[in-house]
């Protein structure tokens, strides 16, 4: 220290110490703020610099039984506003305009309206807005969302159903199983700046999102398409109002096509009416006619009211019961109880049911499912009407048999046939084979799952095989000829009733309806056609449905190779083919299967034996297939052009030599 | 070689790497601090901007310490009446031209071409240097109030006010402060600066109440809870910067609240962010670093043998300590918000570069006593 500080010592001394005593207030300080308040201050800082963002999740999927989807989620745009004074609503309207739909004036209503948050526009895709997200206009907020989207517009439609703006199921399977199919949003916590931009940041928190489960329907895509494609053009050549149809596996009560005629686009609901989303496969009842029939038959046949060879009187087709007279459409005299079913005679039938009672009867009814719920997992089915005997007229009984006074649902009237062709089993019909989740490791497990059930025996099995011959009888020479297909045994039964309208019977409106399945022996198949007021001609059940049942299921012989066919007993003779080849002789018990015999054994062996093999050609170019068909000595008609995608009669099938061989080529 | 290990003998070592210490440090916490508002600023092309005209401005700083280091502070001692009258005149111009112009922000800034000069920075160096000289020349005559006391409470007088029509009343409060702390290192008697310092404040008090936005802060300061959420803003973002630091910190970087929520995240509240990025701990640090360097300046002032050298140097080290500390008591809202800089630490140009020319005279000065003990090497001129 030097002589000149020691004049100022004690000042600095003073001055000095009152700096110690500022540093140690300003550590104390900072002490109490950052450490002993701390964690009240942290609280805040984090709530205002940090915001947890959604993840949203991915909308579980629906699948065919062979796993084509049948939905797809797409990243869509939505517009929206917050009032700002800052914006100009006139640019922003001149951008939204852009879109399409919607002209400057209504976006700037909605702007110059809004109070809070508003969409202007929703869910639009992204080749429609590109200008708008390239160069936003100020103050428009865009958001992304993922969209439902039906990649196979109608097919379906009524099956899946669809989904709202905010993409919740309001209809069909996407209602139905909302709970599978929602997800769960994850979040991630990401740091905010005060100007609002988000960055995601190492070591914040977050939690993936869980996705939907994906659902499997029993639904064939190639069946649904072929059933709405050949109700369509029956509609127009019929001029028929609107037409159902249901295509079912009769062993496990798998819903393969379900359809209803006119339908709509699930991705633009808007341009049809709403009807048209209907599932009237069970949400409409209606009077099914003579398809009815087969409740009394049965119950006559378990109750052994009659023998199958018993003649019945039929009147001449006119017949007085309970005061009314009951009509036939031909003028029938005497028909075994087998005939009056192959003719559908009403009079017949009603002298059938009039042995059985009203009891009975209804007892029969109801065990076939009628009245009831079928339990599909599917929203808005309706149970139907089947009066107890006790509010019965004195004619409900012979109106009973006959089809009339009683609603059924498409549905039922399919799984009603569907305990003829399995042996007598009344079954719950099936439509969703499995709800599938995917774990975190990437495993599938399944969440959810119809299987085959039986609801309750209605028949013995002899019953239901004597009831199959007599339906196979009525295709093959009855009422349903127009149902039958080459080389297959198919049994149905036609359906024609008088629309009831203002509380008569109508007798120009109709509905044509045919139920059939096949092979008799082992049936696979089983099909209910409905055709809604059909021009005249085509309202029999035998014009107007009967040939839509063969034509679909033409197609699906065609097209479905998996379709086993079993070697038929009926009116098959000899193959002398067989003989010749050794490996046939081995399979001979077994379904064949069509591929192997058109391309392998049968190379050979067909000059000169006077009957060709039809070959496959399926995929095929219109040249080679017409040259490898005549090769067989077989001749052509093609329709369309491009590749061949069905042939009839199916590969393997054995024809005459010279016999015509359609294809269709696409 | 001996002569390089002279010349760093010569000035005083501990002094020079609390310098050192204290430009990295700052240099660093500028860096994380001002990232966000520099990409907001410049559309997100950069991150740096703020750091490259700290380092230009830094490096301008350093010519300017090393100048003054190499120049003998006792040239200062003939200039200081020169610069006490060029800093008036400054602050004059400034408010003119800025009047002329019809500017409404505040007149402190004087643009020299070469950069923006803040007035009062340069008026603090100037008054500095002038009390110190007229102390020297009155040595005990300071007394006496109307020869001793009251010429220089004029010049103080003159500078402050001029100060606070800018408006700058923190900046103008703390040249008064620095200027009677000076006048008692060099003598003054108690009942003169008691009685001025009362006038001063009930002089100050309306002056300071007369701009709505220093009522806002003052009831801000004395009632958090009632105080309009506008002028709770920054003092609520600095204590949650602090509160989110903790003891240890976020991490360098990592800090949430330099994101556009505390306004001035590079300035005034960069010791806030200090805080948030390297704790409590860091803060400490930081606040026993400018002790450090104070106690530095105490002990440089301790072993000049020039009684203009030891007011010097007292004069620096309180004003540097001075703005420390007053920035870190308006972080923790121990007063109310003023928009003081952190020395060495907070962006802004003519700041660093008067601090940095400032620390140059003090080690300067504290090369005076090298020279008694090791008068061989070399021989400064002493007691002159």
């Amino acid at each position: 220290m030097t002589k000149t500080f020691m004049k100022y010592r004690s000042r600095v001394t003073v001055v000095s110490s009152f700096v110690i005593i500022t540093w140690v207030v300003l550590s104390m300080r900072l002490f109490q703020i950052m450490i002993v308040d701390g964690d009240g201050y942290r609280e805040k800082g984090m709530a205002q610099a940090k915001k947890t963002e959604p993840i949203p999740f991915v909308r579980g999927n629906i699948y065919d039984r062979k796993n084509r989807s049948l939905t797809k989620n797409i990243i869509q745009y939505s517009f929206a506003y917050v009032p700002n004074p800052k914006v100009n609503p006139e640019e922003i309207a001149t951008a939204l305009s852009g879109i399409g739909n919607r002209s400057d004036d209504y976006y700037k209503n909605k702007i110059l309206h809004a109070s809070k948050f508003t969409y202007l526009e929703r869910n639009v895709k992204r080749q429609d807005c590109i200008s708008i997200l390239q160069n936003p206009p100020e103050g428009l907020i865009t958001l992304r969302n993922p969209r439902r989207y039906y990649p196979h517009l109608n097919i379906a439609s009524q099956i899946l159903g669809l989904t709202n703006v905010d993409d919740i199921g309001i209809a069909g399977i996407e209602m139905q199983f909302e709970s599978y199919l929602t997800g769960e949003n994850g979040w991630i916590v990401k740091q905010k700046t005060n100007g609002g931009a988000l960055n995601p940041k190492n070591g914040f928190p977050s939690k993936q999102p869980v996705d939907g489960k994906n659902i499997q329907l029993t639904i064939d895509l190639d069946y649904q398409a072929i059933l709405q494609a050949e109700l369509l053009s029956q509609i127009d050549r019929a001029k028929a109002v609107g037409a159902t149809g249901i295509i079912l596996n009769p062993q496990t009560g798998s819903i393969l096509a379900m359809a209803s005629l006119p339908d709509f686009d699930p991705n633009r609901p808007g341009l049809a009416p709403i009807e048209n989303q209907k599932n009237r496969s069970i949400t409409d009842q209606f009077e099914p006619g003579s398809t009815f029939k087969i409740v009394p038959a049965s119950a006559a046949l378990d109750r052994n009211a009659v023998s199958l060879l018993e003649e019945f009187n039929c009147e001449n087709g006119s017949f007085l019961y309970a005061g009314q007279t009951i009509k036939d459409w031909e003028d029938f005299g005497l028909l075994t109880f087998s005939q009056v079913m192959e003719q559908s005679s009403n009079v017949g039938v009603i002298k059938v049911a009039d042995r059985l009672g009203p009891n009975t009867l209804h007892r029969y009814a109801r065990d076939f499912g009628f009245g009831m719920s079928t339990s599909i997992s599917l929203p808005g089915e309706v149970p139907g009407i089947l009066k107890a005997p006790k509010d019965w007229s004195g004619i409900t009984l012979a109106e009973l048999s006959l089809g009339h006074e009683v609603g059924v649902t498409a549905l039922q009237l399919a799984l009603a046939y569907a305990s003829v062709a399995n042996g007598g089993f009344l079954i719950k019909p099936r439509i969703v084979n499995q709800i599938m989740q995917t774990n975190t490791n990437g495993k599938q497990t399944v969440v959810y799952a119809e299987r085959p059930e039986i609801i309750r025996k209605v028949m013995p099995e002899s019953v239901s095989k004597t009831m199959r011959d007599i339906l196979v009888k009525a295709v093959d020479r009855g009422t349903g000829m127009n149902a039958a297909i080459p080389g297959w045994s198919v049994a149905g039964k036609t359906g024609t009733a008088q629309k009831f309208i203002d509380g008569k019977y109508s007798d120009k409106k109709f509905i044509s309806n045919f139920v059939g399945f096949f092979p008799a022996e082992n049936p696979q198949l089983l099909a209910v056609v409905i055709l809604d007021e059909p021009a005249h001609g085509f309202h029999w059940g035998g014009q107007g449905a009967a040939p839509v049942f063969r034509k679909v299921m033409q197609r699906i012989i065609n097209m479905d190779d998996s379709f086993k066919r079993v070697p038929q007993k009926y009116n098959r003779e000899p193959e002398p083919i067989l003989a010749e080849d050794p490996s046939m002789l081995k399979k001979s018990s077994k379904p064949v299967s069509p591929i192997v015999l058109a391309t392998q054994n049968f190379e050979n062996v067909q000059s000169g034996s006077g009957r060709s093999f039809v070959p496959n050609v399926r995929g095929m170019s219109l040249k080679k297939a017409k040259r490898i068909l005549k090769k067989r000595g077989l001749k052509v008609m093609a329709e369309g052009s491009g590749q061949v995608i069905w042939q009839y009669p199916e590969p393997g099938t054995i024809l005459s030599e010279g016999a015509i061989c359609k294809i269709g080529l696409k | 070689m001996t002569q390089l290990n002279i010349i760093i003998k010569k000035y005083d070592k501990p002094l020079m790497i609390g310098i050192f210490a204290l430009c990295v440090i700052g240099t660093v916490m500028l860096y994380s601090a001002s990232t966000s508002r520099s990409l907001n600023f410049t559309d997100g092309i950069t991150n740096t901007m703020y750091l490259q005209l700290h380092l230009k401005r830094l490096l301008i700083g350093v010519i300017a310490m090393f100048l003054f280091v190499v120049v003998d502070y006792r040239h200062l001692k003939r200039i200081a009446p020169a610069a006490i009258v060029i800093s008036i005149g400054l602050l004059l111009i400034t408010k003119i031209i800025y009047v002329i112009q019809g500017n409404t922000f505040p007149a402190r800034w004087l643009n020299l071409g070469l950069m923006t000069v803040q007035t009062s920075d340069v008026a603090r160096f100037s008054l500095i240097l002038f009390l110190a000289s007229y102390i020297d020349r009155k040595r005990d005559k300071i007394q006496d109030y109307y020869t001793g006391f009251a010429p220089p409470l004029i010049v103080i007088s003159i500078i402050a006010a001029l100060i606070i029509i800018q408006p700058d009343f923190s900046t103008a409060v703390l040249l008064s402060v620095i200027g009677m702390a000076m006048l008692f290192f060099g003598g003054a008697r108690f009942p003169h600066i008691m009685a001025t310092t009362a006038g001063a404040i009930a002089v100050l008090i309306p002056a300071g109440l007369a701009r709505g936005y220093r009522v806002s802060r003052w009831e801000t300061w004395w009632s958090p809870e009632t105080a309009s959420s506008d002028a709770m803003l920054q003092i609520n973002q600095s204590l949650i910067s602090l509160g989110n630091g903790g003891l240890f910190g976020m991490g360098l970087g990592n800090s949430l609240e330099k994101n556009l929520f505390l306004p001035t995240p590079h300035t005034d509240f960069i010791f806030a962010i200090i805080g948030e990025e390297i704790g409590f701990l860091g803060t400490v640090a930081v606040l026993t670093l400018f002790l450090f360097l104070f106690q530095r300046g105490i002990k440089v002032a301790k072993e000049t043998t020039d009684p203009f050298g030891v007011m010097v140097a007292l004069g620096i080290s309180f004003s540097f300590i001075l703005y420390a500390f007053t920035n870190a008591a308006v972080v923790t809202n121990l007063v109310p918000t003023t928009g003081l800089p952190m020395p060495l630490v907070s962006f802004g140009g003519s700041g660093l570069v008067v601090n940095m020319a400032s620390l140059g005279i003090l080690l300067n000065i504290s090369q005076g006593k090298r020279s008694v003990t090791h008068s061989k090497g070399w021989s400064p001129r002493i007691n002159g």
